[in-house]
C-alpha cells in the first residue's frame, strides 16, 4: 500500500503565533555558567574541550586507578558526558546511561513521596560486578562500575573526592 | 537538549516517540531496529509490564554518520502511553530534542489522541519549551486496519484534530508493516539535526 507524505512545504523553523525560532537557545548561549539551567528541570551541559579533559584526568586519578572497570559521567536526560573503561569491558553504555537516568529520575520520585528531597546515592551489588550512582550536581549523576576486588568503602571514599573536585569547576 | 562532546566529535540527540497508548511507538522502534540492525550500536532496550505494554521506555541508539565533523548519535526513546504513566512520559522528555507523534487513526481512539498531544504540550511547557518550537512529526499509525473493516478516521479529520495549528509535517503510516516508518522517521532526523546545526557551528 502507498501512503501519502503530508510532509510537503513544512520546515524546521515552524513558528507559534508572533514568535520567533530557537530563541530559547539564543538565550542559553549568553548564560555564563556551564550548567545552563533553562528552568526547572531541563538542564544542559556546555563544556569546552578542556573541561571535558580535566574531568576525564579526574575520573582516570581517582576512580580508574582504583581498578574500576568503567566510570559513566551522565546528565538526567541520559546523555554520556564522560566515559572511561578499562578497556576490558564491552558494556552497551548507552543504554546503561538511559536507564541510568530513568532509574536515579524514578528513586528522587520515590524520595518525594517519603518526604526527602532525593536519595544521593544508589548501590546495585552483584556476583561479580556492581553498580554505585552517585549524584555529582543537581542533573548530574557519576555511575562506577566495579568488581568483587574494589573495596565499597574505598570506593565511595575516592567517589567523594571525585564529585567534589568536579563540582568545583561545574 | 543535544549534548555536544567537542573532544570526541560527538553529539547525543534525543528524540521522543510521544502518544497515547497502543498506539504503535514501541513497534516503530522495533522495525527500525530491524530494518537498520547494522547500524544501531547497541540493543534495542525495552522495560514491558504484564500484558506486553510499554512500563518505563523504550531505548535504541543509532549513529546516523557525521555532520559539520561531529558524529551524530541518535538516541530513540519512546514514553509509555498508557494515562496513568504521567510521571514517567514527563521523565522521558527530559533533554528531548525533537519528537514524533504517533497518532492511533482508530475512530473508538480520537479523543485519546487529543488527550495525549495536550499533554504532550503541557509537559513540554514544564520545561519551558513551547511545542511550536520543537521539531516535531506526526505519524497517523494503523493505516493498515482499513483492510480488516476497522473505521479509521480519514486523514484529513487527524490533520484538523492534531496538526491545524502545529503545521508540523505528517505521516499516514503502519507500524506493524513498515509503511512510512522510516521516512517518519528520517524527517524526524532531519529537523531535529536542523536544529542542533548552529550550535555546531558555533562549536566549530
Amino acid at each position: 500500500m502507498i501512503l501519502a507524505d503530508h510532509g510537503r512545504a513544512h520546515g524546521a523553523l515552524r513558528k507559534g503565533p508572533g514568535e520567533g525560532f530557537p530563541g530559547r537557545m539564543n538565550n542559553i548561549a549568553t548564560q555564563p555558567s556551564i550548567i545552563k539551567e533553562v528552568r526547572s528541570l531541563d538542564y544542559t551541559v556546555d563544556l569546552n574541550k578542556e573541561q571535558f579533559e580535566r574531568i576525564e584526568s579526574i575520573l582516570a586519578e581517582e576512580l580508574m586507578e582504583l581498578g574500576v572497570q568503567c566510570v559513566l559521567l551522565i546528565d538526567l536526560a541520559g546523555n554520556i558526558i564522560v566515559n572511561l573503561d578499562d578497556g576490558k569491558v564491552e558494556h552497551d553504555i548507552y543504554s546503561l546511561a538511559a536507564l541510568a537516568a530513568g532509574n536515579f529520575g524514578a528513586v528522587s520520585a520515590m524520595a518525594k513521596i517519603v518526604g526527602e528531597e532525593d536519595f544521593s546515592l544508589l548501590f546495585h551489588k552483584g556476583e561479580k560486578e556492581s553498580i554505585h550512582f552517585t549524584k555529582v550536581v543537581d542533573e548530574l549523576l557519576l555511575v562506577t562500575i566495579f568488581g568483587k576486588e574494589v573495596s565499597l568503602g574505598f570506593l565511595r571514599l575516592k567517589v567523594t573526592e571525585a564529585t567534589n573536585k568536579m563540582r568545583e569547576m561545574l | 537538549m543535544a549534548l555536544i562532546n567537542p573532544k570526541k566529535k560527538e553529539v547525543q540527540v534525543k528524540l521522543v516517540y510521544y502518544g497515547p497508548g497502543r498506539g504503535g511507538k514501541t513497534t516503530n522502534l522495533e522495525y527500525i531496529f530491524n530494518k537498520f540492525r547494522k547500524r544501531i550500536t547497541g540493543n534495542l532496550t525495552t522495560i514491558k509490564t504484564y500484558g506486553d505494554r510499554t512500563l518505563f521506555f523504550d531505548f535504541m541508539p543509532m549513529d546516523i554518520g557525521v555532520i559539520k565533523g561531529y558524529r551524530i548519535k541518535m538516541q530513540f526513546y519512546t514514553v509509555p502511553g498508557q494515562v496513568k504513566y504521567a510521571a514517567t512520559r514527563r521523565l522521558v522528555l527530559r533533554g528531548v530534542d525533537g519528537i514524533v507523534f504517533v497518532a492511533d487513526s482508530m475512530v473508538l481512539r480520537q479523543k485519546m489522541n487529543i488527550l495525549s498531544l495536550k499533554d504532550l504540550r503541557d509537559n513540554l511547557a514544564s520545561f519551558d519549551k513551547n511545542i511550536f518550537h520543537v521539531p516535531l512529526v506526526f505519524q497517523y499509525n494503523k493505516r493498515d486496519l482499513v483492510d480488516e473493516g476497522i473505521p479509521l478516521l480519514p486523514e484529513n479529520v487527524l490533520e484538523k484534530d492534531l496538526n491545524r495549528q502545529l503545521k508540523a509535517p505528517s505521516f499516514a503510516a503502519s507500524a506493524l508493516k513498515g509503511d512510512n516508518v522510516v521516512e517518519t522517521m528520517k524527517k524526524a532526523i532531519s529537523l531535529t539535526v536542523a536544529s542542533i546545526e548552529k550550535r555546531l557551528d558555533a562549536k566549530g
